[in-house]
């Protein structure tokens, strides 16, 4: 298939795509779901909470553009924490959820996902000119 | 004629500016300082010795300072007050501009230098041009005497610079009202200095060796006009070995200032607190005759890590119509940003610095710049938006450009957007591209959107 072929079938399926609700039944630990540049993985357990700091923003994803209005409404029952030393750029909060909780985004699908907790990661965003500098993808 | 006459500012064995000249302040800095000022009346060659004989100086404690959990809760404010120093915009009221003044008369006179001429620039660009000939034309005098032909300017800019210059040559006191006659805003890029070379050239040219003041260099000839525009604009050149960053320094500044009002180090501050008071204005010049001082930029945008950048514009712009182009800190012409249009395959192809490349492909659009090179499809493929179901389909293909670079194309699955995501060139698949991007093995993921 050649350059323009391709991506014709990218746009072509693309365009198919719809930003409604997708609800996780289950999740085991070690699964993770994408929204947009950011990653959900549920984990067994948080980190010590002396390494952790409450959260003061349902948001999981700095900025304020709209791309990174990640979001967990605000009716989920969940407890948001940074970690107090985080080295990675790649690394959001963490999520304590005791029911399912709702993961909102002005532009792509919401998830409702199940109680538990999770972690968070962001997408990278590489060049090849700074290949060894680890930088969060800007949506 | 620099070489043989007079010295640009960081050729002199003296630099004019190095008495007064405040340096990125440290703890060692600090203790140089009340050192020097003692050996200048005792020659004494263990500089640390004679700092302790400073009867004015409280005695310093031997107990290191640790670093407590209280003080340490006080680091975010402490961190935020100086980066909202360093971000400030908009002119200085009179008020700052008085306390300014007041600060840089302190410093000046910490070290025994006289007064100087105080000056406000617009811009760190007009402040260092016209420091850079000020410096240059004063240390002709003393050579040669220096007669003036004036020049009219039309373009504000270099009105603006020439009235310093003139006003530091002709030893103009500071005016009752410091505030510079405010040019038009002008959307033009001040990254390179190409472009207003010749208006900086226009101003140096206006000064003339007419006689020599030196008797032993009576008998040699003059330097011609040329060579005198030449000297002053090497002076130019230099004229970064007379700056201080003023507050774009607010980082150094942060931590004195912590272990002053929080750690309270048994310190004298007294000279600390003019430097402090000095950074609420922005960069400066200071050579011992004069201080050219600049405003604070009226436009100043960062992206969330406070890197400079601005996707559409300048992020940094000043009164008098300098500006700067960043994106996420990359600088780049502006032209590149304002009028994308104009971006052609040959010019990504000729563009020599990799990361402004690499805005240049943005900017013309990922997908127009495979399209238009006709990159090699590597591997195509295509996952369920939900696992185990036929829900949604994303599509994906590795694509190689004309440098050997790859990148994954797809759609995210919720909407109806296409990205361009670099991955390393070593990478065959698109599942391995995404897991590159990701860190997740995409067996892990169940759902996207």
């Amino acid at each position: 298939m050649d350059t323009l072929q391709t991506f014709q079938k990218i746009e072509t399926a693309a365009k198919a795509n719809t930003a409604k609700l997708r609800v996780i039944e289950t999740m085991a630990v070690g699964e993770a779901i994408r929204q947009g540049d950011l990653y959900i993985e549920r984990v067994a357990k948080l980190p010590p909470m002396k390494t952790l700091i409450k959260a003061k923003t349902h948001q999981l994803a700095i900025g304020t553009t709209q791309g990174s209005r990640h979001i967990v409404d605000a009716n989920s029952q969940v407890e948001i924490f940074n970690l107090v030393k985080n080295e990675n750029p790649l690394a959001g909060p963490l999520v304590s959820a005791k029911e399912s909780w709702l993961l909102t985004h002005p532009q792509h699908g919401h998830f409702r996902i199940p109680a538990g907790f999770y972690r968070t990661a962001y997408q990278r965003d590489y060049a090849r000119e700074r290949a060894e500098e680890i930088r969060r993808v800007n949506d | 004629m620099a070489k043989k006459g007079p010295k640009t500012p960081n050729q002199k064995k003296k630099p004019s500016a190095s008495k007064a000249k405040s340096k990125k302040p440290s703890a060692a800095k600090t203790k140089k300082t009340r050192a020097t000022k003692k050996s200048d009346t005792k020659s004494d060659k263990k500089p640390a010795k004679a700092t302790k004989k400073v009867t004015t100086q409280p005695p310093i404690k031997t107990k290191l300072y640790k670093l407590t959990p209280e003080h340490e809760a006080l680091l975010p404010e402490y961190r935020d007050r100086w980066i909202r120093n360093s971000m400030r915009t908009g002119h200085l009221t009179l008020d700052e501009k008085n306390s300014v003044v007041t600060a840089l008369k302190g410093l000046y006179q910490a070290v025994d230098a006289k007064e100087p001429i105080i000056l406000f620039a617009p811009s760190p660009f007009a402040a260092a041009f016209a420091a850079g000939i000020a410096a240059g034309v004063l240390e002709m005098r003393k050579y040669y005497q220096v007669t003036i032909a004036p020049k009219e300017f039309t373009n504000s800019f270099a009105v603006t610079i020439n009235d310093l210059v003139m006003r530091i040559v002709n030893k103009t006191p500071i005016p009752a009202r410091p505030e510079l006659v405010l040019s038009t805003v002008k959307k033009e890029s001040w990254f390179h200095l190409e472009g207003k070379v010749d208006d900086i050239k226009s101003i140096a040219e206006q000064f003339v060796a007419t006689q020599s003041l030196d008797p032993q260099k009576a008998s040699e000839a003059l330097p011609t006009p040329g060579e005198c525009a030449e000297y002053l604009m090497e002076c130019v050149k230099n004229a970064q070995s007379m700056n201080n960053g003023g507050n774009t320094w607010s980082g150094w500044i942060a931590y004195i200032n912590f272990f002053k009002e929080v750690a309270k180090l048994p310190l004298d501050y007294s000279r600390w607190n003019l430097y402090e008071a000095a950074a609420v204005a922005g960069p400066r010049y200071m050579h011992e005759e004069f201080c050219l001082v600049s405003e604070p930029p009226l436009v100043l945008t960062a992206d969330d890590q406070n890197l400079p950048h601005n996707d559409t514009g300048p992020f940094c712009r000043w009164s008098d119509g300098s500006q700067l182009y960043s994106v996420h800190n990359v600088r780049l012409p502006g032209w590149i940003l304002e009028q994308p249009e104009t971006i052609t395959l040959e010019g990504i192809r000729s563009e020599t610095n990799a990361e402004i490349k690499r805005i240049m492909r943005e900017k013309y659009g990922e997908s127009r710049y495979l399209r238009d090179i006709g990159a090699k499809v590597i591997d195509l493929d295509s996952v369920p938006t939900v696992a185990g179901t036929t829900e949604g389909e994303i599509v994906r293909a590795l694509m190689e450009d004309d440098e050997g670079r790859r990148f994954l194309v797809g759609s995210d699955g919720s909407t109806d957007r296409t990205y361009y995501m670099e991955v390393d060139a070593k990478i065959a698949t698109c599942a391995e591209a995404h897991q590159f991007l990701s860190g997740f093995s995409e067996a892990k993921i169940i759902a996207q959107s």
